[in-house]
């Protein structure tokens, strides 16, 4: 086969400035909206394995919407991928913390809008690693 | 899922596809469609061809022969061919039957393309057949992940996707592999879920 493949990447990390907001913003935006829900739905009544299961599968219910609309704007699974996880992730911790002790819907939201930036680090780390040419 | 109600389905996407797509997803990967579409030469086949947004990244003076089996995603592709500085034949047909005869074209295209062909195999197999010896495939396509959490988070999503969209959880490579394809070069374009293919 002619050696015409692909040409090189030379730096895979997305380096422009309204991909990168959107990226930011999408993923905090889905997780403060993620943190505060669970903050106003779970209470401390509830087992803490049921509160995680909830929060995580209510979590990625909600980001469906919320990633749909920041799609239209900033990309598909570039922007797809850190919500999903933010979502779970911050659906989770939130609801566990919220059966375990009373969680305000402002301390809800901003776990979850903090759960995002560690969330989105990763996936831009994780980025970095696997894409280029495939082995 | 059956051809006819796949092509009901994108049928239905077509109304809202160019408000999904043309803004965000085309502006991220517009810079690498380009350098993608950009060793087009000779007769050209494209699967499928949507609503035409790809065309703003074909080089020009091309001779492209376009294919979808939604008739209006075709519908809305048509003032896109139209502007095109080349010459691009738009045909509805669908991708696992094509009405080419063997040995037809020099390179084929493809973009998000497999993750919507019911029968992706057999669908290579029809693009192989229709390209001639040495001919190339290349294709820009989103996959499945080897990779936790990915992998585990897009079969989560999948059933969710297929009903309004794409599978996306294929292993295409594998399937590129298994119709009868060699010389498989994939570059990842994010993570291993969006990625260029080529082979021959």
């Amino acid at each position: 086969m002619a050696e015409v493949a692909f040409g090189p990447i030379d730096d895979q990390m997305e380096t422009r400035p309204y991909f990168i907001f959107g990226d930011l913003v999408s993923s905090v935006l889905v997780g403060t909206a993620v943190g505060a829900v669970m903050a106003a739905l779970i209470s401390v009544t509830w087992p803490t394995s049921a509160a995680m299961l909830v929060g995580m599968f209510l979590g990625m219910a909600l980001c469906i919407p919320i990633q749909t609309g920041c799609s239209v704007f900033f990309g598909a699974f570039e922007v797809m991928i850190p919500m999903m996880l933010t979502s779970m992730l911050a659906g989770m911790v939130v609801a566990m913390r919220s059966s375990m002790l009373a969680v305000s819907v402002g301390d809800g939201a901003l776990w979850g809008g903090c759960i995002a930036l560690p969330v989105l680090a990763f996936t831009y780390a994780a980025n970095a690693i696997l894409a280029g040419e495939a082995r | 899922m059956s051809t006819s109600a796949a092509r009901e389905k994108w049928d239905d996407a077509a109304r809202g596809f160019d408000f999904m797509n043309s803004r965000g997803p085309e502006k991220r990967w517009g810079p690498l469609k380009r350098e993608f579409f950009s060793p087009m030469q000779g007769k050209v086949f494209f699967l499928a061809v949507g609503t035409g947004l790809d065309i703003q990244f074909f080089p020009a003076h091309q001779d492209v022969v376009g294919i979808d089996f939604s008739p209006r995603m075709l519908e809305k592709a048509k003032p896109r061919a139209a502007s095109y500085d080349g010459q691009i034949e738009l045909c509805e047909m669908d991708a696992q039957h094509l009405d080419f005869a063997d040995d037809t074209f020099d390179q084929a295209y493809t973009s998000c393309t497999f993750c919507s062909v019911p029968d992706p195999v057999q669908g290579l197999r029809e693009l192989r057949r229709v390209l001639k010896p040495g001919g190339t495939l290349r294709m820009f396509e989103h996959t499945g992940s080897r990779w936790f959490p990915f992998n585990v988070m897009l079969q989560m999503m999948n059933p969710i996707a297929r009903k309004f969209g794409p599978d996306i959880t294929r292993d295409t490579p594998a399937n590129v592999r298994e119709a009868g394809f060699q010389d498989l070069r994939v570059r990842n374009v994010y993570l291993d879920i969006v990625r260029m293919i080529e082979a021959a």
